[in-house]
């Protein structure tokens, strides 16, 4: 792991690992799209927003996902000092913001035909709605400051800091739940059929392989930032 | 083609599926390019910077690591 | 522990010295419940259904406003450093800052719901528990606060950024603290929701300075 510290190193593998990536997120998308909008079953009672589904739970997941890559390489880069955990981190953001906002607004669409109201206070989406901001506050902080370092820092701390409040606010958010709401609107009782299960795990493994390929790049292009900055320096200086 | 009208309806609910998967194909690619054109922009710059030797090496040449450009420096 | 006392006395002396910040959170969280009415009418039932929420995420709001000038005003005179630099441990330092913060914000809360509560119809019998309920709550917003306030110290527009990080981390105290006051309100034992808010000033209380000292170290 800490020979991964060296970013030329991680480069390098990363070179030899995105090629795969692709291919596996290619394929996945191949073989899950069609399963998912085509050949998978109509939902008993949902009809065919069922197929909402093979977008929102992966999207839901990779939300989720994102977050704890982004708390993990934090803590590694307090912890140990190393570089490309944070790269990592910050990579990690946009990508797993945009996957919990995908997950809100289809959750959405397929709130408002199942339940005649576009958004409902579903534990699972309020605090997929909290992780939202979460993401944003690491972005906004992280860009905020003179110093790169210092966002760094700060960011990386609040990501921690989020990663433990996550199960805290799940929790009170549950709870809060079960005191408002009767529990058909419970997004979790969906009977997931066995013929429903083989799209969610290609889109989920379509979205899981597409997450890597971006993040590769991400980590490449702050690399090459630095470099590019390194070399103005020297540049101006010389 | 009765099956294809009938697909894209999807059974009424069209105006819920189909935006629903257009907005994973918008998020899935506005992240996918704005990551490549930062890759590409970068390299550019770079390679304007500091012109690649003559023989071809990989974008991660020697002289780049000893060039301070360590990112792992705080 | 003689330190520690001696810095909460200085933070509390200046702020009151000043009283800026103790009036401006009073002055806010009485204006902004009391536009509550103005806005959704006087009629029995929907104050008194709401009164409690309204109370709570005033009080959280009120909670951010003085939270700048937990570290900055040191940090700007140097004073920060200094403090930092001393034999005295970052979080102790950081703790004491948090006490003296909810000395000076936290209590004049306290005192002014109960009274504001009457101007949102709440019953008689939410004020004993708006009471306790702020008492228990309102040190974890002083102490999640701080990480906020330690975070952002120096960075751009820090008046924008601290809402954003701070207020979904007081979603769980802002929860059980307006859970607690409705059920007492409702006659259910709010006795467990009571214990809830202890538990997160438990976990609150060793660890929010840990981690604002940190940040604050990070910062430097």
């Amino acid at each position: 792991m800490h020979a991964l510290a060296n970013p030329n190193r991680f480069l390098k593998l990363a070179a030899v690992i995105q090629p795969w990536a692709i291919a596996v997120c290619v394929l996945c998308f191949a073989v899950g799209l069609p399963y998912a909008l085509v050949f998978s079953p109509e939902d008993y009672q949902q009809g065919n927003t069922v197929r909402i589904m093979y977008i929102h739970v992966p999207a839901a997941w990779m939300g989720l996902f994102s977050y704890g890559v982004m708390a993990a390489g934090s803590a590694a880069f307090l912890i140990w000092r190393h570089p490309v955990a944070n790269m990592v981190a910050r990579a990690s953001a946009p990508v797993g913001a945009m996957f919990t906002a995908l997950c809100l607004l289809t959750g959405m669409l397929w709130g408002q035909p199942m339940w005649g109201t576009p958004w409902v206070w579903d534990a699972r989406l309020t605090s997929m709605l909290v992780l939202f901001f979460l993401y944003l506050g690491y972005m906004a902080l992280g860009d905020a400051f003179e110093r790169q370092e210092q966002g760094d820092r700060a960011a990386a701390i609040l990501a921690l800091v989020g990663s433990i409040n996550l199960p805290i606010i799940k929790f009170s958010v549950d709870w809060w739940n079960t005191l408002h709401q009767p529990s058909i609107f419970s997004m979790a009782g969906i009977s997931v059929d066995s013929e429903m299960l083989a799209p969610l795990f290609l889109m989920v493994g379509a979205f899981q392989s597409y997450y890597v390929v971006v993040i590769l790049m991400r980590v490449r292009a702050q690399v090459l930032s630095a470099k590019v900055r390194a070399a103005r320096l020297m540049q101006a200086a010389g | 083609m009765e099956s294809l009208s009938a697909f894209f309806d999807m059974g009424g609910y069209a105006a819920f599926v189909w935006p629903a998967y257009a907005l994973a194909v918008a998020g899935l690619l506005s992240i996918l390019v704005q990551s490549k054109t930062a890759v590409n922009r970068l390299q550019r710059d770079l390679d304007r910077l500091r012109p690649p030797r003559e023989t071809p090496t990989s974008s991660s040449d020697p002289s780049s690591v000893n060039a301070g450009a360590n990112p792992g420096e705080a | 522990m003689s330190a520690f006392l001696a810095l909460v006395k200085r933070d509390v002396r200046l702020s009151v010295r000043q009283r800026a910040d103790t009036v401006m959170v009073a002055g806010f969280f009485a204006i902004t419940v009391i536009l509550f009415p103005f806005g959704v009418g006087p009629e029995p039932g929907v104050l008194e259904r709401i009164g409690a929420g309204v109370l709570w995420v005033t009080a959280l709001l009120a909670a951010l406003l003085s939270l700048d000038h937990i570290f900055a005003d040191d940090a700007q005179d140097g004073a920060l450093d200094l403090l930092l630099s001393s034999p005295m441990s970052a979080t102790a330092l950081v703790a004491a800052k948090v006490l003296a913060h909810w000395l000076t914000t936290g209590v004049p809360l306290i005192v002014l719901a109960p009274i504001l509560g009457v101007t949102l119809q709440m019953p008689s019998t939410s004020v004993m528990p708006v009471i306790i309920a702020l008492t228990l709550g309102t040190p974890t917003l002083s102490l999640i606060g701080a990480i906020g306030a330690a975070l952002t110290l120096g960075a751009r527009r820090r008046g924008v950024l601290l809402p954003i990080i701070v207020l979904p981390l007081y979603i769980p105290v802002l929860i059980f603290g307006v859970g607690a006051v409705d059920a007492a309100v409702m006659g259910f034992n709010a006795e467990r929701l009571y214990i809830v808010l202890a538990g997160l000033l438990l976990i609150a209380a060793p660890l929010c300075p840990w981690a604002a000292a940190a940040a604050l170290k990070a910062g430097r």
